[in-house]
């Protein structure tokens, strides 16, 4: 497995996300101190750590909804900079499903979801439309692309957003606690979803509590605290054998929650 | 609190924009505030006679129930003011020098007020029991319609649809002028036909607006009429300002206006007459006694400057062996009984107010700055217009 | 419906059977019933209504008497109550001149009235659509990340919503506007043909010749190629899948068949003449440099620039011809475009202009042929006379110039106009900031970042998801906006704009029937109101559905 890289000689071709030494301060607050991390194509990373440990703003300084202030951040071999050419091409490769869903309360779930191919991509109607009934076939709500939001459950809210993510045909995708806003029937719709991407050999950064997911589907399990990576392991080892006192506490907690 | 603040910084910054631009732009500004506080008050009175119309409304409706008996008490104007104490006298908005003008101390003065004068004196005994009431162009009819003013002076012209179709009652008339057209002397306009493709400044509601109109129609003067609601000066002022080419009202009003320019020299008045214009006093149609008790007060002055009496021989005059005299001021006979007055009325007017060519010289004559001569407002006698049937 | 009994789930069939009740109790439960009261409440306000109304009635039907005969006089001299409005059939005797209809004061008090609408609808629209723009632009500048553009658009509503907006009108009339340069000083903004002054904005104007409306066909026919054209290349698009430059294709085409019909028009057209005595030895307007050069006796008209003003004016063309009209813009360019020396004399009337022609006040009359054709018959020898055809172009431009006090042709903006205008906008455009932005602070933050996350653009985020969704928010108020705004046109009686409050104020004055002008003007501003909040109620409903 890929370790912790230290200089940028080390960086292979095949590495979609490379992190170094990142920092991120909301004023005087530093929520991220120094993080670094690659990834591979085709890897499924979890990230997991407690409240505020800095989970979610690692992984949407991934594609620029927040900005970091030190240390490089290169996706897909194109750095983030204050460029805004390179902000839009990356976030054109980098899909994203949030906690909260994000539909477009104002569009139909076709219309969400061909909104951006059409506009960004620049795909006819009739292409996006194709590939979108595709995605929601295998999400498994095809029959529901001509209602609005407001009118879906929670887990068919989230398959949507995915599909929407998904027909972009990103190269890689960032899920910020997907199942937390669910009810638990509806929890296993939206992870069976991801266990079928990762299986397809998506590139995925996850942060998520299901720690069953995580052992079963990730290849390595990345444990976040106070704004810094503390340990980085396979999930056997993550689980089973915590090098760290701090991930111990974490999972005893957890566990016995 | 804090609104205050903004508009004073508006202000504020108006008036050192205005300052750095140099030229009018105090004039302007005090000009602006002027109309913003004269249109507030219109728009107060608007209110309150809304009110008003209201309150007559159910009043009409009463009277209506109970058939004429009470109509008659309640338009009895004389009996009213009486009760009241003081005259409601529409002066206009008191923006016109010489006729009608507020001072500095907010007190009115003019030609126009002291005939307000003269018909509180013979009423109340009091010249100073007067209540002048605000009018402009457009509010005065509906003002004296719906009793708001007992009276208007205010140099309102007598037309013919006035005095029927809008149901008013003219007293004799106290000032006869002619409408004419104002222009900067720098224009090069000597007569109303170079003012072709020129602008015209007038005040709505008037009939120097449907003069202007037949005047220039009849001369096929291509103009343009900018057509403001007065409320005071405001005609004027965009004038000054240079919006128009010229400025027509009634002569007398223009002469008073010279004042308020900046440096009267800049403008002249043409010598063409475009109207005739008898100014006089008016009241609602249908309360016969309150017309004669405001139609013989003027003649009154109009009588009394004929015969020789002024403000300091009327004590002496009340002697006289000269029985028109005598019946005039009321020493012999019974005049004012007939119209619900004392038989002194016309002694108190004049000892108190004037006689007409007092009046006329005191607001208008050669010490003030209009140094207007009497012209065709002179005694029969001696030429002029002014006559009063007799006091019989 | 309103009585629906709680069931445990799965059991539908175990509900209790109503219970029976006496008689009382049934018919108080009729009497409670909401349908019941619902209804009551209705019949109540209803009764309310007619009993006012009658009050109403009996108070106007009493007032109306008081008024007197004279206000009810038919047009055969007759009374009757009927009659009321027939005084709106007289002349109106004074002058409205900032109109868009034809309107001169022997018109009648209708025809007056209906200008004073007109011009109520040609301020309150234009405000209308300008409040929006600047509205909205403050509205978003104000949660702008740039600190002075958040800051000055800040100032600018806190100051604009803080004042009275007739205290903010008569500034910008009186302190503003008429404290623009003089009308000779005018102001013209990088020697553009507009000219800025305290008798307002004129510019140039293009105006339509009477060949224009071959022209316009054209137009319209290529405006049809355009959406065939679009239509088509989107067909191909979506079949093939590659993108073409529908947009340029069907510009081109409109271009192309715009010359064409430029062309046509041109060479079609032969509507525009010159009556001019034969003695001046003109055939066609090409002579007139000829003219010219004899008369001033030179070689070249670059030397007229020489010759002292009393030789110049002497050999300047005097031209007559109808005031405003086409032929006239026509004309005027023509002479100018050659650099022939003109003046030229405007007439309310055929009749007027062949007065001076006669009197050789004028030397040539330019107008339509045809008004030409009837009038050389006037003509004590007709014959000595001929018209002259002049070339026309569809559309020309009317070309503001100097003369004598002001400046004629183009288009003018009164500065009564342009204040009201101005005074409606930003006054109205500080308000709708603020529903602007309330409108889109009540799109959540999500929204924005899934349309980033997705790669949309700032402008098609703010285009296709913000403001879509921000509407819904923003147009209830903004309706209401818009109503005020109507109303508050009526402050045109501060600036002396005539719009329809202040020519209804002079009709009151000038007809002495307040009571009926009272009521005309009531019911105009009712029926802006109730228009405003029909299109307030129908988007209301459609956003309903679109969204459930
Ligand atoms: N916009 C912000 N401004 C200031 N501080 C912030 C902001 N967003 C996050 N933080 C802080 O940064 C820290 C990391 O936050 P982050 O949301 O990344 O935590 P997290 O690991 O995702 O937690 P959770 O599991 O609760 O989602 C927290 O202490 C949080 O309070
Ligand atoms: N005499 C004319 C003109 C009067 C007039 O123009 N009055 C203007 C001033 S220029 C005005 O506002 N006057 C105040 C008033 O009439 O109450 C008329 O009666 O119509
Ligand atoms: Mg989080």
């Amino acid at each position: 497995m890929t370790a912790i890289m230290d200089g940028p000689e080390a960086t292979k071709v095949s590495d979609v996300i490379v992190c170094r030494d990142v920092h991120k301060w909301y004023g005087d607050f530093e929520a991220l101190k120094g993080v670094n991390l690659t990834v591979e194509a085709g890897e499924v990373v979890v990230i997991l750590g407690p409240s505020g440990s800095g989970k979610s703003t690692f992984i949407r300084c991934m594609n620029r909804l927040e900005e970091h202030q030190e240390g490089r951040i290169i996706i897909d071999g194109i750095e983030l900079t204050h460029d805004v050419r390179n902000i839009s091409e990356i976030r054109r490769e980098v899909g994203m499903v949030f906690q909260q869903f994000n539909l477009f309360p104002h569009l139909t779930v076709m219309d969400n979801i061909t909104l951006a191919p059409i506009n960004v991509r620049k795909w006819s109607r009739d292409r996006a439309e194709e590939l979108a009934m595709k995605w929601l076939t295998r999400v498994g709500i095809p029959e529901q692309a001509d209602k609005y939001p407001g009118q879906l459950s929670g887990g068919q809210q989230q398959r949507v957003a995915i599909a929407r993510a998904l027909t972009m045909q990103p190269k890689i995708l960032l899920f910020d606690e997907p199942t937390s806003a669910l009810d638990p029937e509806m929890i296993s719709e939206v992870l069976d979803v991801m266990r079928d991407l990762a299986k397809a050999g998506y590139t995925i950064v996850a942060v998520t509590h299901e720690m069953g997911f995580a052992r079963e589907v990730a290849q390595r399990i990345i444990f976040m605290d106070g704004g810094q990576i503390v340990e980085i392991n396979s999930p056997d080892d993550f689980f089973n054998n915590p090098t760290h006192e701090r991930t111990k506490l974490f999972l005893s907690q957890i566990l016995n929650h | 609190m804090k609104n205050k603040f903004l508009l004073g910084l508006v202000l504020t910054a108006v008036a050192v924009f205005l300052v750095a631009c140099g030229g009018g732009g105090e004039e302007a500004l005090s000009a602006l505030q002027g109309q913003v506080s004269d249109l507030e008050s219109q728009l107060e009175e608007a209110k309150s006679m809304a009110a008003d119309a209201e309150a007559k409304l159910d009043e009409a409706m009463a009277m209506g129930d109970e058939e004429g008996g009470e109509m008659a008490a309640s338009t009895n104007t004389l009996a009213t003011v009486q009760e009241r104490g003081t005259l409601l006298c529409g002066t206009g908005a008191g923006a016109s020098p010489g006729f009608a003008f507020i001072q500095e101390d907010g007190s009115w003065e003019g030609f126009n007020v002291d005939f307000c004068k003269v018909f509180a004196a013979a009423i109340l005994g009091d010249p100073e029991a007067i209540e002048p009431v605000v009018t402009t162009g457009t509010t005065r009819f509906p003002i004296l319609q719906s009793g708001d003013a007992d009276v208007l002076s205010n140099n309102t012209t007598w037309t013919f649809s006035r005095d029927t179709a809008l149901g008013f009652d003219f007293v004799p008339t106290v000032f006869y002028d002619g409408q004419g057209m104002m222009v900067r002397a720098d224009s090069g306009i000597e007569t109303l036909a170079d003012l072709d493709g020129g602008s015209v400044c007038v005040a709505t509601g008037t009939t120097t607006e449907k003069n202007l109109a037949d005047v220039f129609r009849q001369l096929d003067i291509d103009y343009e009429a900018v057509v403001f609601e007065d409320t005071g000066d405001t005609t004027r002022s965009a004038f000054a300002e240079g919006r128009c080419d010229g400025y027509t009202t009634d002569t007398s009003a223009l002469v008073g206006s010279l004042v308020l320019f900046d440096d009267p020299s800049e403008v002249k008045i043409l010598p063409d007459v475009m109207s005739k214009e008898p100014l006089g006093p008016l009241v609602r149609h249908g309360d016969d006694n309150w017309f004669d008790i405001i139609k013989w007060s003027v003649n009154c002055t109009i009588q009394a400057e004929e015969l020789g009496i002024t403000q300091a021989n009327v004590d002496d005059m009340l002697g006289s062996d000269n029985p028109t005299i005598l019946n005039t001021l009321g020493v012999e006979g019974d005049l004012g009984q007939a119209i619900g007055l004392n038989n002194d009325f016309c002694y108190q007017i004049i000892s108190q107010v004037g006689n007409y060519g007092e009046i006329f010289t005191r607001h208008l004559g050669p010490d003030t700055p209009f140094n207007l001569s009497r012209g065709v407002n002179a005694q029969w006698v001696d030429g002029g217009l002014l006559y009063s049937p007799p006091f019989r | 419906m309103a009585q629906t009994t709680v069931s445990p789930p799965g059991s539908g069939a175990d509900i209790p059977p109503p219970e029976e009740q006496s008689i009382g109790s049934r018919v108080m439960s009729y009497i409670f019933d909401i349908r019941f009261l619902g209804v009551l409440g209705q019949i109540a306000f209803i009764l309310l209504l007619l009993v006012g109304a009658q009050r109403i009635f009996s108070n106007f039907g009493s007032n109306v008497d008081k008024l007197g005969r004279a206000q009810f006089i038919c047009r055969d001299g007759r009374f009757a109550y009927r009659c009321a409005y027939d005084f709106m059939d007289n002349e109106a005797g004074f002058d409205i001149d900032d109109t868009a209809l034809d309107y001169v004061n022997t018109d009648s008090f209708w025809w007056a009235l209906t200008n004073g609408i007109v011009n109520t609808f040609r301020v309150g629209l234009l405000a209308l659509v300008a409040t929006t723009f600047l509205g909205t632009t403050m509205g978003i500048a104000r949660m702008s990340d740039n600190w002075l553009v958040s800051r000055l658009s800040l100032a600018y509503i806190e100051i604009i919503r803080n004042t009275p907006i007739l205290v903010q009108l008569l500034l910008i009339y009186f302190s503003v506007i008429l404290a623009l340069p003089d009308i000779k000083e005018a102001v013209q903004p990088f020697n553009l043909p507009i000219f800025l002054s305290n008798r307002g904005l004129i510019m140039a104007w293009p105006q339509f010749m009477s060949s224009a409306s071959i022209w316009i066909a054209f137009l319209v026919l290529g405006v049809i190629q355009f959406q065939v054209m679009w239509m088509f290349l989107s067909r191909r698009e979506e079949k093939t899948g590659q993108e073409s430059s529908k947009f340029t294709w069907g510009l081109a085409g409109f271009l192309i068949i715009a010359a064409i019909g430029w062309i046509v028009s041109t060479a079609v057209a032969e509507n525009e003449g010159l009556l001019i005595p034969n003695s001046s030895r003109i055939d066609e307007v090409e002579d007139f440099e000829k003219l010219m050069l004899a008369r001033a006796g030179i070689n070249h008209l670059s030397e007229l620039a020489e010759l002292p003003q009393e030789e110049l004016d002497a050999v300047t063309l005097n031209v007559c011809v109808l005031r405003e009209s086409s032929s006239e813009a026509n004309f005027v360019n023509r002479l100018a475009s050659e650099g022939i020396p003109f003046k030229i004399s405007r007439n309310g009337s055929p009749a007027k202009a062949m007065a001076k022609y006669r009197d050789g006040s004028c030397e040539m009359f330019a107008a339509p042929k045809s008004v030409l054709a009837a009038e050389i018959a006037t003509l004590e020898t007709p014959t000595d006379h001929l018209i002259v055809p002049v070339k026309e172009r569809p559309l020309v431009w009317s070309i503001p110039r100097f003369e004598k006090f002001n400046i004629i042709g183009g288009l003018l903006l009164t500065p009564e106009y342009f204040a009201l205008f101005l005074g409606l906008t930003i006054f109205y455009a500080g308000g709708l900031a603020e529903v602007v932005r309330a409108g889109i602070l009540s799109v959540s933050k999500g929204q924005t970042e899934a349309a980033r996350a997705l790669g949309l653009s700032e402008g098609q985020r703010l285009n296709l998801i913000v403001l879509p969704q921000a509407l819904r928010v923003i147009i209830p108020p903004l309706i209401s906006t818009y109503l005020s705004l109507m109303k508050d046109t009526s402050l045109g009686v501060a600036v002396a704009f005539q719009e329809v409050y202040l020519v209804s104020q002079t009709l009151m004055n000038q007809s002495g029937r307040a009571l009926q002008i009272m009521i005309v003007l009531m019911i105009i501003y009712l029926s802006i109101s109730i228009f405003f909040s029909a299109i307030l109620n129908w988007y209301n409903d459609r956003v309903v559905i679109v969204e459930r």
